[in-house]
């Protein structure tokens, strides 16, 4: 069985992604068409800036806490190292 | 990181366009992040599989966003084309990694550049074969000649913010993976590929602009005006050493800042008209002197003019494949650059010189302006002091030329 090695913890910033992804989804779909409480409708436009703020999040994520353990462009490589799937031959 | 800024900018300008034209706006936003992520798996990833699954999370995130005006038939016939031939491709690029496996015996980059290096014979069948799958299938990604044939088409129907998305994740994502591949896996067998890509290089910037000329839509200038910036990328790849690896990724960046930039302008303009004809741009400097002026100093830098960050980023790009005794090739890139400043001045023209139909004030909205300021300053800032953003590539394609690659480039 191949082994698996990858370091999780350099994946914040795709896990923050996803969950935004899946945050917003959420939000189109089950938010109140008349607010709740204070809070208004939930427009389209608002959505996108939602969406801006998340993925900044991750940018800020991959430079404080990624960036910390591997620094640079393509250097995050570590955390997709993975080992197995050699050919025996 | 560089990937998580592209979603934003795409974000921040998709606001009022979603508002205004589409429908389901939390799935299309959910898109934008999932490509994002993609695109961050292709340019971290070092094992083939790894980088295929995160180039179709990326592929497929695309393919949904371009035929999202559901109501419209170009956006359901661009994104059927682009779905179609990213299809074929993804088999394609599947069937060269299968080919390679077979070969060298691992799916790992580094353990192929190691199995590569030990085989001193020539290249073999399996290997030979491999190689050329993949080249196709990230051709296909990138939009190199001859496997550029969905770009006009997607990038025309596909709503705006998304043709933009495409023209700076698609391609920024798959030059992190080109450069990562060749560099760490196939560098020993430099001598039998380079010259394939150089002529692959040729041919995109070639055919990329001269085909600009004749268009008259902007979405479609664009598209092929890609195209041709993907032609100087190859040239990256072509020369491949650490000195070029560094300056295709500072390209790389310039060209996308540069392009989110003119993207931005033309999407506000078509949130104010709804027309993407060059002719509609005409008189535009009296109606929206910021937005003229943004856009001038965007096409000016994809057409690689001083002060702006196409020309420091060329230059440094075309330093690098005349190093690599590829001058000829950074002759035929500057000469495509200058073909490439006619049909931009074009647009310019239009906007200066150009009559406006009726000339009315444009509302103005502070969010995108915001946006485009940024975009700008990242335009100026790069063309006129590179040094530091430079610098901080060198460090991160230091490690992609550390192992095998390295070895393989300086004992050439």
């Amino acid at each position: 069985m191949p082994e698996a090695n990858f370091d999780w913890k350099l994946l914040a910033p795709e896990y923050i992604l996803v969950a935004w992804a899946g945050m917003l989804i959420m939000l189109d779909l089950f938010w109140p068409a008349g607010g709740i409480g204070r809070w208004k409708r939930l427009d389209k436009e608002s959505l996108g800036y939602i969406a801006a703020a998340g993925a900044l999040i991750a940018v800020l994520v991959s430079l404080i806490w990624v960036d910390h353990v591997v620094s640079g462009v393509l250097r995050t490589d570590r955390c997709f190292r993975v080992r197995g799937l050699r050919a025996v031959r | 990181m560089f990937f998580g800024l592209i979603g934003v900018f795409a974000c921040v300008a998709s606001a009022r366009f979603v508002r205004d034209r589409l429908l389901h706006a939390g799935e299309y936003y959910a898109f934008i992040l999932l490509a994002v992520v993609g695109a961050n798996g292709m340019a971290a990833a070092s094992e083939l599989l790894t980088a295929y699954i995160s180039l179709e999370l990326l592929s497929f995130s695309l393919y949904v966003l371009t035929a999202y005006a559901k109501f419209d038939l170009r956006s359901n016939e661009g994104g059927l084309k682009y779905m179609l031939l990213g299809a074929f491709s993804s088999a394609l690029l599947l069937y060269g990694i299968g080919m390679i496996y077979g070969a060298t015996g691992s799916t790992h980059f580094g353990d192929i550049g190691r199995a590569l290096s030990k085989d001193t014979g020539g290249i073999d069948e399996a290997l030979f074969l491999g190689l050329a799958l993949i080249m196709a299938g990230l051709g296909f990604k990138v939009a190199a000649v001859p496997f550029h044939m969905w770009t006009p088409d997607a990038y025309e129907g596909a709503p705006l913010p998304v043709t933009a998305l495409i023209s700076a994740i698609s391609k920024s994502g798959g030059f992190a993976l080109f450069l990562k591949l060749f560099a760490e896996a196939f560098a020993p067998k430099i001598d039998d590929w380079r010259y394939f890509i150089a002529g692959l290089s040729v041919a995109t910037m070639v055919l990329g602009n001269l085909v600009a000329i004749q268009q008259s839509n902007i979405k479609r200038l664009l598209a092929y005006s890609s195209i041709g910036q993907v032609g100087y990328l190859l040239m990256g790849i072509a020369a491949l050493s650490p000195e070029s690896g560094s300056a295709l990724v500072l390209h790389m960046m310039g060209y996308v800042v540069t392009n989110l930039a003119a993207f931005v302008c033309v999407i506000i303009f078509y949130n104010w008209t709804g027309k993407e004809e060059i002719k509609d741009f005409a008189g535009l400097r009296d109606t929206a002197p910021f937005l003229t002026w943004s856009l001038s100093i965007a096409l000016f830098s994809l057409a690689g003019m001083p002060l702006f960050a196409g020309f420091a980023t060329k230059f440094i790009l075309f330093q690098a494949a005349a190093d690599q005794d590829l001058l000829w090739l950074a002759g035929i890139a500057v000469t495509m650059s200058f073909v490439s400043l006619y049909y931009y001045l074009v647009i310019i023209k239009e906007m200066f010189l150009g009559k406006a139909e009726a000339a009315v004030s444009m509302p103005v909205p502070w969010v995108e302006y915001g946006a485009l300021a940024v975009l700008v300053a990242g335009v100026l800032f790069i063309g006129l002091y590179p040094a530091p953003l430079l610098d901080w590539v060198d460090g991160s394609t230091a490690d992609v030329f550390a192992g095998v690659g390295q070895a393989a480039v300086a004992g050439r």
